[in-house]
């Protein structure tokens, strides 16, 4: 009988992100081998590794600074080629890294950025075609649109199942002093 | 620094600390906080709180010996010590007197 032997890239993963806890390493293996799925032991690797990414303080700031330079290339790009992919995902990623920041600004910024940037996008070019390219065109555009909005969104989602992703609850915090 | 606070995440750690006794090393708490507390959760996440209460000097924690299941790692059990004993009943009362004196949570279920 083959041996329950954790996925030889998850486990690197979690070797890595635990940083020396060996018997973090452990009981990861210990779980795995008692009958937890594949799956179980991706997620805790995944979260393990995005977990103690975003905890970095370092690696937030020069993640917001890389942010907002991809949005306004991103914005500077959007202004000549107007493709709207590259302008997306720079708002997207600056988006996620204001939210650690302020969560309420992200959801602002990115409906905001998107209300501008999309319809644009989608319609704005359409009307310089003829009558039976337009409808099409525009149709194509609507869906590719929302369709590159919802793939992009798809990080949101996940985080947010996560509790301990950024879109989750703070905890509170009880005063002990009398 | 003498923290002044535990929160509700680290509370729920020593109780489970607690309430497992003698066996409480990583899976053991999780099993614990997912079999009473009804929540999933990390095990990289209860390591944190872990490292933070034992800065803290409200656990402590030794290492067992090294186990084939476990890759040839060793456990690390965890015990909670005096001070963080006195926190979670501080704690308790901090909660008591939040609960009494609410008249909707007064006279039986919602």
């Amino acid at each position: 009988m083959t041996p329950h032997i954790p996925p030889r890239l998850a486990a690197m993963l979690v070797r890595l992100a635990a940083g020396g806890n060996e018997a973090l390493v452990g009981d990861l293996e210990e779980q795995f081998r008692a009958g937890r799925s594949r799956r179980w032991y991706w997620s805790q690797a995944a979260r393990m590794t995005v977990g103690r990414r975003i905890h970095d303080r370092r690696l937030q700031i020069v993640a917001v600074i890389a942010a907002l330079l991809v949005a306004g290339i991103s914005l500077g790009w959007w202004g000549t080629s107007r493709i709207a992919v590259p302008v997306l995902l720079g708002l997207t990623f600056t988006s996620w890294k204001l939210w650690r920041l302020h969560r309420t600004s992200l959801v602002l910024l990115y409906a905001i950025s998107v209300a501008l940037v999309l319809p644009e996008w989608m319609v704005g070019t359409t009307l310089l075609m003829n009558d039976g390219d337009r409808l099409f065109w525009a149709i194509a555009r609507v869906l590719a649109g929302y369709g590159v909005v919802g793939v992009l969104m798809i990080p949101f989602l996940i985080l947010r199942l996560d509790r301990s992703g950024p879109l989750a609850e703070r905890p509170i915090s009880l005063s002990l002093g009398r | 620094m003498d923290r002044q606070f535990l929160t509700d995440f680290e509370l729920i750690i020593l109780l489970a600390v607690l309430r497992v006794g003698e066996n409480a090393y990583g899976v053991s708490i999780a099993n614990e906080i997912e079999q009473t507390g009804g929540r999933t959760v990390l095990l990289a996440a209860i390591y944190t709180a872990l490292d933070r209460l034992e800065d803290n000097g409200l656990v402590t924690s030794s290492y067992g010996d090294p186990t084939p299941e476990r890759g040839g790692r060793a456990k690390r059990f965890f015990k909670v010590t005096s001070k963080g004993l006195k926190s979670v009943k501080d704690t308790q009362r901090s909660f008591v007197s939040l609960w009494s004196g609410i008249p909707q949570l007064k006279g039986g279920t919602a």
